[in-house]
């Protein structure tokens, strides 16, 4: 009997040890949950990504060279270019894209202007020299990117991106055909405007040709 | 029920994490346009330019170990100075003519793509543990301060806007020389500027 009781105390006390750890747990588990809250709250309110915080530049002069460019039209786009991986041009080998702003010139070379002036038939006759494209400018602080496959910083993304995009700029000229033909017809009417003043006081007529 | 309130707790802990997203839309239209100028590029300037970009560590748990960072790119700015030929002014009186000559400007900015590759950029030491990128926007943002820098030292060097346009100068009077030339005429020509 005795023993019989004092297994039942045994029991009762295991009992209440289960009883106790069983209401500490309900009592911990919502402080731990209260404490990762405060955690992630500290961790959202004071989590402040690196920024920027100086960029400084030198420049120094290196050469100069004289050139002679008439630039008679200005072809401005606003695109994006995709970098592929591989030759295949295709959607599922997107490594990422980049938007850009940038211009195409394209003019005559000044100096190659040739003039002749017939006094017996009363003709001045100018030959202007070939269309040329003079240039494929990408503004680079317009480029954003946007990554289908991750890129690492040793990549150097900027300096690929920034080729490829004047190399899709080049290639969207090119396809524009009244490109040339509107650089030369400028061209023709800036000289003409040059000269102009002299056809005015000029005592006789003379006619004007374009070549 | 203590069940439900449990995951009630979880959901409201999932939601802080992971916050509200700000979604913004941007719409722009591609376009081409193309536009008559009159501009004559006298004078083609080669720039070296080396730029230095230091960004710092984040703050706070998620950046714990982060590094502060360098970035230094080294490349060559090319720059287009000449005038705008829509703003010259031409007087022909007998032999006599007078010229308004516009101020030179910077026509154009570009970068010297053929030394322009990843061994143009060097980077400082990152974190092994936590890394602090330096991401291609940071890239094109030190660069484009450097073309900035550049344009600001080429407008600065007024020995250098005279130069280019002294060449226009003399590239119209050739113009004229010539027609002068053919026509038997040796005009005179009065120069003025525009600034």
């Amino acid at each position: 009997m005795a023993v019989k009781d004092k297994n039942n105390d045994l029991k009762k006390v295991e009992n209440d040890k289960i009883n106790i750890v069983v209401k500490n747990k309900r009592r911990i588990i919502p402080i731990i949950l209260l404490l990762v809250l405060i955690l992630i709250g500290i961790t959202i309110i004071t989590n402040k990504k690196g920024d920027i915080y100086k960029i400084t530049s030198k420049s120094s002069l290196q050469k100069i060279i004289e050139i002679n460019e008439l630039s008679t039209v200005k072809y401005s786009y606003n695109a994006i270019a995709r970098k592929y991986n591989g030759k295949e041009e295709k959607a599922d080998n997107i490594e990422y894209y980049v938007k850009y702003e940038g211009f195409v010139n394209a003019g005559i070379d000044f100096n190659e202007v040739d003039i002749k002036v017939d006094d017996k038939n009363k003709k001045i006759t100018i030959t202007l020299p070939d269309v040329e494209i003079h240039d494929t400018s990408v503004d680079i602080g317009s480029l954003k990117y946007i990554f289908v496959t991750k890129k690492k910083e040793e990549d150097s993304i900027s300096q690929e991106a920034y080729k490829l995009c004047k190399s899709d700029l080049k290639n969207r000229a090119e396809k524009e055909d009244e490109l040339k033909n509107i650089a030369k017809q400028n061209a023709i009417s800036a000289l003409k405007g040059i000269l102009d003043p002299w056809l005015d006081s000029l005592n006789e007529e003379y006619e004007l040709e374009f070549k | 029920m203590k069940k439900v309130k449990m995951v009630i707790l979880l959901i409201l802990t999932l939601s802080l994490v992971t916050g509200c997203t700000k979604n913004k839309f941007d719409t722009e239209l591609s376009l081409a346009k193309i536009k008559s100028i009159c501009e004559m590029a006298t004078l083609k300037t080669y720039y070296h330019n080396v730029a230095v970009l230091e960004k710092e560590a984040g703050s706070g748990l998620a950046h714990i170990f982060e590094k502060d960072r360098e970035m230094w790119v080294e490349y060559t700015g090319i720059a287009k100075i000449g005038i705008d030929m829509s703003k010259l002014d031409i007087d022909v009186n007998g032999k006599t003519i007078k010229i308004i000559l516009p101020a030179a400007e910077i026509l154009s900015l570009d970068i010297d793509t053929d030394d322009f590759s990843k061994d143009s950029f060097i980077y400082s030491e990152d974190s092994i543990i936590n890394k602090n990128e330096i991401t291609a926007d940071d890239q094109t943002q030190a660069i484009n301060n450097a073309q900035e820098n550049m344009r600001k030292s080429i407008e600065a060097n007024s020995q250098l806007m005279t130069n280019a346009q002294d060449r226009a100068k003399e590239l119209i009077t050739n113009y004229i020389n010539q027609i002068g030339d053919l026509a038997g005429i040796e005009y005179k020509i009065e120069w003025s500027s525009k600034n």
